[in-house]
């Protein structure tokens, strides 16, 4: 019985003990960073990494409400997640002193997440993109050389889509992404909170919904790497990576991306640090480290989204910077929406809508 | 431990009803009413997010005027839930009938069959759910998918035209179901059949009855306790199913463990979660409680002592049993042939490579997973099983305790219930006591649910032992403990091999309880292949997953050599 008592206070320091110095937890998509990056700041800063994924900022939030989460560094997405969170009080402040590199980051995207945390006391942006659509060009062209690839009709209109029911659409499994960018196809408010405007968002998912075979958050990449799917509506640089993917393959098949004409929603993902972070000072270093401008070339070279960093920009291959989905001009960017906080009320209107444009209820 | 005659006795009596006690109390009650308790709340923008939290300077009352039934009003008024429950029954009803109709014809042919080959189809029949159950589903996720192995079939044998692309539908997550949870059932059908006394059915075919009469009248009433046990201990887990819907099925499938997952991780509306999981607690009320009236363990447990007459081995025998083992191989067959697969492409075949288990042995956060679920796996089956000694001791030899039907009923909880519910009450346990969650919160979850299965085997042998053997012991003056590490514990001691074993394959198959219950690198095996699985195969995860047959088979085979050279032993000395 004493060495149980023995064994449990053990186990006990063990757990509380464990967050010592020299590890730094970082909680981040799936390979986010350049392949050489973490083993790089392991080396330079001697702090160990231990890199966890999450598949969905669902997961992120769960996770930071429920608190302690043990986490250093996440890179949450700006809004509507990090948004609502931080009033909970959830992140912790920066120690600008700490972050030399801050000056590298685009002066106008800085300007945008102060809209939403007021300068920039508690995240920095790492990458942004847009949820568009990602097409296997061979497929599309046998089945319909004219498709309509850089327009929501492509999936939004039932004739359309249903051509392509065989080869395979997949849209995201998300109320906010997949209502909010049928609102704009329509014309309406992608943030809107008339219940009239919404269920013609609901009526025109439902309406093309028998020629969708999936609703999913991520398996998209890897449906269109290996051509099972044509068509899947998702996150600009996702599309990249499944072009890397087919290649590694062997699939001669082309993948592209294109942001819709109509508009489209934008994303940012924040580089940000629990209120009750272990180990502070590596988080703050990693994310110093991060902001270097090749350091953050790397990323963008590799994952295809767009780098929040302006020093880093001159290093990003000309293939990527010059491609318009991958980086936008000013022109398309006027047609970006970054979706907006709603109330809890909306949120709950908003799951409903989606449950019943997937036909659950 | 002896009954207990003298002030030592009732020292141990304590201490082995305390410890098990305290904690079933501490990780299984504790948590359930803290789901109570925040079922009775509201969602709330807050950390964590649900009002009232327990203050002590606001007092009690205060408290407890926050708690209000809305919850459950939500979901007995909301058609939405009430379909999910609904949808979640029917696929469970369906998916237990259809493993019925597979299990039966198969254990009913393994007990036709000669004596010698018995316990090896036997044995071949239950080896493949020693292995990881994801990797099994992701077998099935291969031959579904749309120009998978089953297209490929139906087209070389000219019977569909097109793709059947089963993948992503409710057929596929019933074809999931049957293979999951074939083993539950196959095993209290092959006991309860191997029971029947074969001289019934030679009494009635000399009076001129059939064999197919002799079936129909005879073994299949007498199997009815079998089926019974294994329907209930199918249909219970299958309502509250979240895998497997999740990988196999597509859109429009909304059983409520996906609805419970919606609502916790999507909304964050943790008290609907709760009310949710207590929902569906008392949907599954009736069976549970028809579930311990049939006694599973002693369904499961007891070798069968029935025969006497020549058992004839028919050839619908043969083919029973032929097909079921085909159907329980196939997909673990292709998985291993591809895991040789020069091709990247987990379906076309492009020679042969072993390049897949170089890259294998290259991903160290595959190797660190597998690592951690091993440790833990070890020390949670360890711990599991002197808490579950423990805890059969207590049932078997105390009577009467206080509080003995609730010590009963929680041991039942994580064999009957679904792992979401346990997971989430242990989550919620965990961050209201401010435990950070990571690898020691695995061990207290796992070590949790792996008692109840180790005292549950170990109960049935104490059940039934020869107690004057202790009694002889006492006679002769041993004391005690004496008694129990010479006597008792050496009788005992397969049935708590075989309940560390049954709790290390579980604690290493665990998925739902560690997701919901893990922290900071502390990612299990299971959980990284779930993660790749949804987002992209790749051969790496069939030469892990044909590793691990390989280990399981070796463990299993050392295993039967050292029990059949001890039992030759035996016979050697005991003609």
């Amino acid at each position: 019985m004493r060495r149980l008592a023995g064994m449990t206070a053990c186990w006990l320091m063990l757990a509380i003990g464990s967050a010592a110095a020299g590890e730094m937890r970082l909680f981040s998509w799936e390979a986010y960073f350049s392949a050489d990056t973490i083993k790089k700041f392991e080396t330079e800063s001697g702090n160990k990494v231990t890199y966890d994924v999450f598949d969905s900022n669902d997961v992120v939030e769960t996770k930071m409400l429920a608190g302690d989460s043990g986490y250093d560094v996440v890179t949450p997405n700006l809004s509507p997640h990090f948004a609502r969170q931080l009033p909970l009080g959830v992140w912790g402040e920066l120690d600008k002193s700490q972050l030399g590199n801050i000056g590298n980051m685009d002066p106008v995207l800085m300007a945008k997440l102060a809209e939403v945390d007021p300068d920039n006391r508690h995240a920095v942006p790492w990458m942004w993109g847009t949820t568009g659509l990602g097409h296997n060009v061979d497929m599309i062209k046998k089945i319909m050389p004219d498709a309509p690839v850089d327009s929501w009709r492509l999936v939004f209109d039932p004739v359309i889509a249903a051509k392509f029911k065989d080869c395979g659409i997949a849209l995201l499994d998300d109320a906010e992404q997949v209502l909010g960018s049928a609102l704009i196809y329509l014309g309406l408010d992608p943030d809107t909170e008339n219940p009239e405007e919404l269920e013609k968002a609901v009526d025109l998912i439902a309406k093309i919904r028998p020629y969708v075979r999936q609703f999913h958050g991520s398996s998209y990449v890897a449906g269109l790497a290996a051509g099972d799917l044509c068509i899947a509506m998702g996150y600009s640089g996702d599309m990249l990576v499944a072009t890397n993917r087919s290649k590694e393959a062997g699939k001669t098949f082309t993948i592209d991306y294109r942001i819709p004409k109509e508009g489209n929603l934008v994303w940012f993902d924040t580089l940000a640090v629990p209120v009750d972070a272990p180990n502070k000072a590596a988080a703050l270093a990693f994310i110093n480290f991060l902001m270097r401008p090749e350091i953050a070339a790397a990323a963008a070279n590799e994952l295809g989204f767009a780098t929040a960093n302006k020093a880093a920009l001159p290093l990003v291959t000309d293939k990527i910077r010059s491609n318009v989905n991958f980086y936008p001009t000013e022109t398309e960017q006027k047609r970006f929406h970054l979706p907006r906080v709603k109330s809890e009320k909306q949120d709950k209107v908003w799951q409903r809508a989606w449950n019943r444009a997937k036909g659950l209820e | 431990m002896p009954t207990p005659r003298s002030a030592e006795g009732s020292r141990w009596k304590f201490a082995i009803i305390a410890i098990p006690y305290l904690w079933l109390i501490a990780f299984l009650l504790v948590p359930f009413g803290l789901i109570l308790k925040i079922s009775l709340s509201d969602q709330a923008r807050a950390r964590p997010p649900y009002m009232p939290q327990f203050d002590w300077n606001s007092g009690i009352t205060a408290f407890l005027r926050g708690l209000d039934f809305e919850n459950f009003s939500v979901l007995a008024s909301d058609l939405f839930y009430g379909r999910s429950y609904l949808q979640s029954i029917q696929i469970a009803a369906m998916g237990t009938v259809l493993v019925l109709l597979v299990a039966y014809p198969l254990a009913y042919g393994l007990t036709r069959a000669p004596s010698r080959w018995r316990g090896f189809l036997f044995t071949l029949v239950i080896l493949p759910f020693w292995t990881s159950f994801l990797v099994r589903i992701y077998a099935w996720m291969i031959i579904l998918k749309p120009n998978g192995f089953l297209d490929m079939g139906g087209q070389l044998l000219g019977l569909s035209p097109g793709t059947l692309a089963l993948l992503n539908s409710n057929w596929a997550v019933l074809i999931g179901i049957v293979y999951s949870y074939l083993p539950f059932m196959v095993l209290p059908l092959y006991t309860t059949l191997d029971k029947i006394d074969g001289t019934f059915c030679e009494a009635a075919r000399d009076l001129g009855a059939s064999a197919a009469r002799c079936f129909v009248t005879i073994i299949i009433p007498l199997s009815l306790p079998g089926v019974m046990a294994g329907s209930l201990l199918v249909f219970i887990p299958m309502v509250g199913e979240f895998v497997i819907p999740e990988l196999l099925g597509g859109v429009g499938s909304a059983m409520i463990g996906k609805t419970l997952w919606t609502e916790f991780f999507n909304n964050q509306d943790w008290p609907l979660s709760a009310a949710i999981a207590i929902g569906m607690l008392v949907i599954l009320f009736v069976p549970i409680v028809l579930l311990q009236r049939v006694q599973v363990a002693a369904a499961m447990n007891e070798t069968g002592a029935g025969g006497g007459a020549q058992r004839h081995f028919s050839w619908i025998n043969k083919i029973s049993v032929g097909l079921g083992v085909a159907f329980i191989y196939l997909p673990i067959l292709l998985v291993i042939a591809f895991s040789f697969n020069n091709s990247r492409l987990v379906t076309i075949w492009g020679g042969f490579s072993l390049k897949w288990y170089g890259t294998l042995f290259q991903n160290i956060q595959l190797l660190d997973s597998a690592w951690l679920s091993f440790k833990l796996a070890c020390l949670s089956a360890t711990i599991a099983t002197v808490l579950g000694v423990l805890a059969a001791l207590t049932l078997v030899r105390f009577r009467i305790f206080f509080g003995k039907a609730l010590f009963n009923f929680l041991l039942m909880v994580p064999i009957i219930m679904p792992g979401m519910i346990i997971g989430l009450a242990l989550l919620l346990f965990f961050v209201a006591i401010g435990l950070p969650r990571g690898f020691y919160t695995l061990l207290l979850s796992h070590a949790t649910f792996g008692m109840c299965f180790v005292a549950v085997i170990v109960q049935a042998r104490l059940a039934n032992f020869d107690r004057s053997l202790e009694e002889a012991a006492f006679d002769l003056g041993s004391s005690s403990l004496q008694t129990f590490r010479y006597v008792t514990l050496p009788l005992i001691f397969p049935s708590i091999l075989s309940g560390w074993a049954l709790a290390f394959v579980l604690s290493l198959d665990d998925l739902i309880i560690s997701s919901l219950t893990t922290g900071p690198n502390a990612t299990t095996l299971p959980m990284r292949i779930f993660s790749q699985v949804r987002l992209g195969v790749t051969p790496e995860i069939n030469a892990a997953s044909t590793l691990m047959i390989l280990a399981v088979v070796l463990c299993l085979g050392l295993g039967m050599m050292a029990q059949s050279r001890k039992s030759s032993k035996l016979k050697g000395t005991n003609p």
